[in-house]
C-alpha cells in the first residue's frame, strides 16, 4: 500500500494528476481500505456526494421584450386605424336624422362640430398624430437598418481598399 | 445564439455553476437566485456569446464574479476571512452533527473562498488545473499552491478533530 501513501502525499501537496485522484476515489469506493486511511474516507465521500447536487430548474425570460414591443406596435397601429375609421364614418352615421339633409355635423367626444372646415382640420390633425405614432413605433427598425448598413463589412472593406489604393497612388 | 445553442453551450453548465454558487454563498436560496440571475443575464446577452470559445470557463467565471458581487453587496456577509481558523465542534455539537459528511462539508466551507472554490473545482468537478487557472484568473502554479493549502488544512482539521474525539473518549471512559 506504499503506492497509495505516495498518492496521498502527492494529493495533499496538490501535485496529483486527475487520473491519480480517480485512483484514490476508487480506492475509497472499494472494500480494501486500510484502517489508517479510513479517516479520509468521509472526505472523498463528500466530493462524490457534492457532485450529485443538481441545479434547480431555470426559467428563462421568454421573448418578453420582443413580444411586448410587437404587441405595442400592433395596438398603436390598430388604434390609429380605428381612429381614422371612426373619423371617416362619424359624419355619416351619427348625424341626427332631422339635420342630415341640411346640415354638416361631426360629433367628437359628444360635442357637435357643424363647421366642415374645422372638422376637416381636426380630422387632419388626428391623421397626423396617428401617422406620427406609427412612424415613431417603426423608428427602431429604421435605426437598426441604418446601423446594419453602416456595419456592412464589404462596404467598409471596399472603402479601406480604396483608401489604401489612394495612399499608394499619392506615394 | 438561439434557444438550442443556448441550451447546449450555456445551460448544460448549470449544475457546476449551481454547485459553485452553493460553495461560495453557502446558502441554497441565494445560490438558486444567483443561478437564475446569471442565466437570465446570459440569455439576454446571448447574441454576444457566440464569440466565446470556452463556454464552461466563461459561465463559471461569470458565476464566481456574480457570487462575489452578491457577497460584497450583502450587509450581513457570511464570508469567512482568510485568516479564520476552523473551530472544531464541541462534543455537544458533534452529537447534533453526527453526519460526518455534513461535518466535512462544513470544514470545507470554513476554508477561504478562493481555496474552497479551487478545491471543489478540482475534487468535485474534476477539472484540470489549466481550466481552473483560467476561471480564477491566476497561474497554474498559484492554483496548485492554493489547492495544496486547502487540502492540507482539511487534513489538519480532520486529524485535529479525531484527536479531540479521542481526548473526549479518554476523559469519559
Amino acid at each position: 500500500m506504499n503506492g497509495i501513501d505516495n498518492l496521498f502525499e502527492k494529493y495533499f501537496n496538490g501535485l496529483s494528476s486527475t487520473e491519480e485522484e480517480k485512483i484514490l476515489k476508487n480506492y475509497f469506493k472499494g472494500a480494501n481500505v486500510l484502517p489508517e486511511h479510513e479517516i479520509y474516507r468521509p472526505l472523498f465521500t463528500v466530493f462524490n456526494s457534492e457532485k450529485q447536487v443538481k441545479a434547480p430548474e431555470i426559467l428563462l425570460p421568454e421573448k418578453k421584450k420582443e413580444n411586448s414591443a410587437l404587441t405595442r406596435r400592433i395596438i398603436i397601429f390598430a388604434t390609429g386605424v380605428a381612429a381614422i375609421a371612426l373619423l371617416a364614418i362619424t359624419p355619416f352615421s351619427i348625424i341626427p336624422k332631422q339635420v342630415q339633409s341640411t346640415e354638416y355635423v361631426v360629433i367628437v367626444n359628444g360635442k357637435k362640430i357643424y363647421n366642415q372646415q374645422k372638422a376637416r382640420q381636426y380630422a387632419e390633425s388626428m391623421f397626423g398624430e396617428a401617422k406620427k405614432i406609427i412612424e415613431d413605433s417603426y423608428q427602431p427598425f429604421h435605426d437598426a437598418t441604418n446601423i446594419k448598413e453602416e456595419l456592412n463589412a464589404r462596404k467598409i472593406l471596399r472603402e479601406t481598399v480604396q483608401k489604401i489604393e489612394d495612399i499608394k497612388t499619392n506615394q | 445564439m438561439d434557444v438550442r445553442q443556448f441550451q447546449y453551450q450555456i445551460l448544460c453548465h448549470s449544475d457546476k455553476s449551481y454547485r459553485m454558487a452553493l460553495s461560495i454563498l453557502k446558502e441554497e436560496s441565494s445560490a438558486k437566485d444567483a443561478l437564475q440571475e446569471l442565466m437570465t443575464r446570459l440569455w439576454e446577452k446571448r447574441d454576444q456569446l457566440e464569440a466565446i470559445t470556452n463556454h464552461q470557463a466563461f459561465v463559471l467565471t461569470s458565476m464566481r464574479n456574480l457570487c462575489l458581487d452578491m457577497i460584497r453587496k450583502s450587509i450581513h456577509t457570511l464570508e469567512i476571512p482568510a485568516d479564520t481558523e476552523y473551530n472544531a465542534p464541541t462534543p455537544y455539537q458533534q452529537v447534533e452533527q453526527t453526519d460526518m459528511i455534513n461535518h466535512i462539508s462544513s470544514m470545507i466551507d470554513a476554508l477561504p473562498e478562493m481555496q474552497r472554490t479551487i478545491l471543489r473545482m478540482k475534487d468535485v468537478e474534476e477539472m484540470e488545473l489549466e481550466e481552473i487557472a483560467q476561471i480564477m484568473s491566476m497561474t497554474e502554479n498559484a492554483v496548485t499552491v492554493n489547492l495544496s493549502r486547502a487540502r492540507k488544512k482539511l487534513r489538519d482539521m480532520i486529524l485535529n478533530n479525531r484527536q479531540k474525539e479521542n481526548n473526549v473518549y479518554e476523559r469519559y471512559r
